[in-house]
């Protein structure tokens, strides 16, 4: 994984499969682009991870939004985690700064989506299909879709112009436009997002793993999202194991050792369910955003299983 | 289907609750050293509180100081002549909707949404939904995860009893003899424990409501006859919020829980220990107390809370 060969041939493995055992990605790599079809003030980078023969498909990114960048209100047949590095994001009435956790459950409306608030946010965003299992299209799918519609009509502000003039949210109008047919969204679960301010969350030691803590953010459904925050200490590591569930790990600050290889923020890791996975250390100490989902197979993530 | 709730006569109830008094003394004041079951006719009744009038309500239980527990579960109505101001807490809550509709702000909620109100974050203000009359909810309180002491009704109603002999409560907020206003909680937390009123960092932006409704049965493992839908899992020491239904002639297993659980009786009937129990009877088990297997006759569905157990213990995922 040292040379850039590797390191090419897995970010094509973390993109398409095989993902039959973990995969890291380092955030520091090619692929940054503009990304998606709001068009304006986002950059980023999509780490994977998606693998349609092993029945995985789930968007894990690092971005960069600028304040011109704006989101009418709208919501998604799929579930989203988005987790606030640096800056600041309002949606609807509401601030969310940084260290703010946001789980955005399938079929609930938010937005509309304002990053004038800030010059320049830098945040994850994971999404994955939901309890009602739609799938997530592969990035690729949703670039092809997106070119086709522009020759059709335009994007403009996260909205998507018919050469009716009709508006639908661009967001939508892709989806529409990959399946085929109308969006039927799944009736939401909860009434709004659910914003966790993981500041205000205390580090709880990880039972049988010294200098390591944990704190519980939220679990969700029975397929998760489970989300946690991990510290690891200096010199202090995780255990190794396999897990029910899939797990993505981001690395958001300081510096992971994993299977001898060192990962800096941002980086991401991403276990299938069932695979054995190496233990994670640090020796300056780091902090991970753990995201647990049910297996393909829908096996739940266990409550606190690092 | 829920029955219409029997809050109407507090002479009829008190009668029952006399014959009832050993169970609703153990469950209001301990000591909760094993399972017990309490029907709605067993419940407490008390009437409005320092929020002023529009609300009957009955409680179940739990206090125990001597072992750790102290969970408010109780039922109540709520009318329009209750409006409480925008406000907040310094503990945790879950709400679940049996009849009406209740209105926070922008939101309504109704029939089978459940609402999780964490500690230190301001809700409301609130009333009851235009279109009805009245709301109908379970309610529990419990220290959240800042741990901070859950006063006692009895204390709760004697500091109330002493405030107003000096000033006056009104809406939701007590108005000193000064004319200085304060939230009527805050106000008898005060006066229960000497000390300024804290509230704790919101962990969460905003309650969170969930839809029942729109969640699926998910099998229990192992268990046939049983399903459940997982609401949700919040911080380290919970509430872990579900849904349990149990088929006719189906139950839940015997066990033994590291965690505190409150199982509600939302609709048909269960059978604990020989004894038959209707909606809305509310079961508290201790944690690490075995328990026995929960039964229907005719089906039933349970809404289940657990949480720590006082040792700090947390629920597993998991475990009905």
């Amino acid at each position: 994984m040292n040379d850039v060969q590797s390191k090419e041939s897995w970010e094509k493995i973390a993109m398409n499969g095989p993902l039959t055992h973990p995969v890291v990605i380092r955030g520091d790599q090619s692929g940054w682009d503009d990304v998606g079809h709001r068009v304006t003030g986002r950059k980023g980078k999509n780490f994977g991870f998606f693998d349609a023969v092993h029945g995985i498909g789930l968007r894990a990114a690092v971005n960069v939004t600028t304040s011109e960048r704006s989101t009418p209100r709208h919501r998604h047949i799929f579930d989203q985690v988005r987790f606030i590095l640096k800056g600041k994001v309002k949606y609807g009435r509401e601030i969310y700064n940084e260290g703010d956790c946001i789980y955005l459950p399938e079929g609930v409306p938010y937005g509309p989506e304002d990053a004038s608030v800030c010059e320049e946010k830098l945040g994850l965003t994971m999404q994955f299909p939901g309890p009602a299992r739609f799938p997530k299209p592969h990035p690729e799918e949703l670039k092809r879709a997106q070119k086709e519609l522009a020759q059709i009509g335009r994007f403009d502000g996260g909205v998507f112009v018919w050469p009716d003039g009709r508006k639908q949210d661009g967001s939508e109008a892709v989806t529409e436009y990959l399946m085929g047919d109308n969006i039927k969204y799944p009736p939401p679960r909860y009434s709004d997002i659910v914003g966790m301010r993981s500041k205000n969350h205390p580090w709880q030691p990880l039972k049988g793993a010294s200098g390591v803590s944990v704190k519980h953010l939220g679990y969700f459904n029975d397929v998760g999202p489970n989300i946690k925050l991990v510290k690891i200490e200096p010199g202090a590591s995780t255990q190794p194991g396999s897990a029910p569930c899939q797990q993505v790990r981001y690395i958001i600050e300081g510096e992971a050792i994993y299977e001898d290889e060192r990962y800096q923020a941002v980086s991401c890791m991403y276990y299938p369910a069932h695979a054995p996975y190496s233990a994670t250390s640090s020796d300056n100490g780091t902090t991970l955003l753990v995201m647990q989902l049910a297996s393909p197979e829908l096996d739940p993530p266990p409550y606190c299983l690092i | 289907m829920i029955r219409e709730l029997a809050l109407e006569g507090e002479e009829l109830t008190m009668n029952t609750q006399e014959q009832n008094q050993n169970a609703s003394d153990l469950a209001m004041n301990g000591p909760i050293t094993c399972p017990m079951v309490i029907r709605e006719d067993d419940g407490v009744v008390r009437g409005a509180m320092h929020r002023g009038d529009g609300r009957r309500s009955k409680h179940f239980g739990f206090f125990d100081r001597e072992h750790g527990i102290a969970w408010r579960v109780g039922m109540s109505v709520y009318t329009h002549e209750r409006m409480n101001p925008r406000h907040k807490h310094c503990f945790d809550q879950i709400r679940y909707y049996v009849r009406g509709g209740e209105k926070y702000g922008r939101d309504i909620f109704g029939p089978g949404d459940c609402v999780y109100f964490p500690e230190g974050v301001p809700y409301g203000p609130q009333t009851t939904a235009d279109g009805y009359d009245e709301n109908v909810r379970i309610g529990m309180q419990f220290s959240g995860p800042a741990a901070i002491y859950y006063p006692h009704l009895k204390e709760i109603k004697k500091a109330q009893d002493e405030l107003s002999q000096i000033g006056r409560f009104e809406k939701g907020l007590y108005v000193a003899p000064d004319g200085h206003k304060k939230d009527s909680f805050e106000t008898i937390y005060e006066r229960i424990t000497g000390q300024e009123f804290k509230y704790p960092s919101p962990r969460y932006e905003n309650y969170v409501a969930m839809h029942t409704a729109n969640y699926t049965w998910e099998p229990l493992d192992g268990v046939r006859g049983v399903t459940v839908k997982h609401l949700g899992y919040f911080n380290e020491i919970g509430p872990n919020v579900k849904l349990v239904k149990i088929d006719a002639g189906a139950a839940t297993p015997e066990g033994t829980a590291q965690c505190q659980q409150v199982r509600i009786v939302l609709e048909g009937d269960v059978t604990y220990q020989g004894e038959t129990y209707n909606s809305i009877s509310c079961m508290y088990f201790p944690a690490r107390t075995p328990y026995l297997a929960t039964s229907s006759r005719g089906g039933a569905t349970l809404l289940v809370v657990q949480r720590a157990g006082p040792d700090g213990s947390r629920p597993p995922f998991c475990l009905i």
